[in-house]
């Protein structure tokens, strides 16, 4: 009996534990897709020049 | 009690028996790639003869119990075709065609009970050993096969677990016994990877 509890709770939490970490990773991907364009504007900016391409960033009022 | 222990410790010596002789037909298989990772593997000490120990130490094992010894050699042989599942073998059949010829074999001679026993203490073993040993930069470079590798970590311990504890609920008498045999032979390997890198 106690044997079948705990059983029974391990594959709820293997259950749980495996969906969440599925659904979090494909969220996490998304998130950093998403952020990722920003997060290179903003280092290229602080830098003055493009982190991926090191051409010099044009000012606005050239 | 007398005719009780030398039941137990048959199955114990079966079990130990059965395991070194899997692990020889393992490492005879896999001696490519544990040589590209730098890990230990007896087929390089025995050679070309590793397969012929490996048949005289089941041998040996079904003697003391051939039940248990033959019920989780095919076991091992129906879990082990897991990694390659999709993979034509030498008899024109799949990967999981053959794992699931095996299981059906294994069904009709030994029962439903003790063919799920040991599917699951040596799908118990394969989990909890893929868990321990995890190498990221060697099994994602060379296909994973690791099951630790291919599910996550806490996955597949989980996975064993659970296993185990399906095991000892199918079938009490024998678990013991055999989680006994396999802790002693998997010590001893473990034990040799440390002394003989």
């Amino acid at each position: 009996m106690i044997l079948d509890v705990i059983l029974l709770g391990l594959i709820a939490f293997l259950f749980g534990y495996s969906v969440g970490r599925r659904f979090g990773r494909t969220q996490g991907i998304e998130e950093g897709q998403a952020s990722q364009s920003l997060f290179f504007r903003q280092q290229s900016y602080e830098q003055g020049y493009c982190v991926i391409c090191h051409e010099a960033i044009k000012q606005c009022d050239e | 009690m007398w005719p009780a222990m030398y039941n137990c410790t048959a199955v114990v010596l079966a079990v130990i028996f059965c395991a070194v002789a899997v692990k020889l037909t393992d490492d005879y298989l896999d001696i490519e790639y544990d040589i590209a990772c730098h890990k230990f593997n007896l087929a390089r000490y025995f050679g070309s003869g590793t397969v012929i120990y490996a048949m005289l130490f089941l041998a040996v094992a079904a003697s003391f119990n051939a039940t248990v010894s033959l019920m989780l050699f095919m076991a091992s042989y129906a879990v082990g075709m897991f990694s390659d599942l999709n993979t034509r073998m030498p008899s024109g059949l799949l990967g999981w065609q053959e794992s699931i010829l095996v299981i059906i074999v294994s069904v009709i001679i030994y029962g439903w009970q003790l063919s799920g026993f040991s599917l699951l203490i040596i799908f118990a073993v394969q989990c909890l050993d893929d868990c321990i040993d995890l190498r990221p930069d060697c099994d994602n470079v060379s296909g994973t096969r690791n099951l630790a590798c291919r599910l996550g970590v806490v996955e597949c311990g989980l996975l064993g677990i659970i296993s185990v504890l399906a095991a000892w609920h199918i079938e009490d008498s024998l678990f013991l016994p055999v989680i006994f045999g396999i802790a002693v032979v998997y010590g001893v390997l473990f034990w040799l990877q440390e002394v003989k890198p």
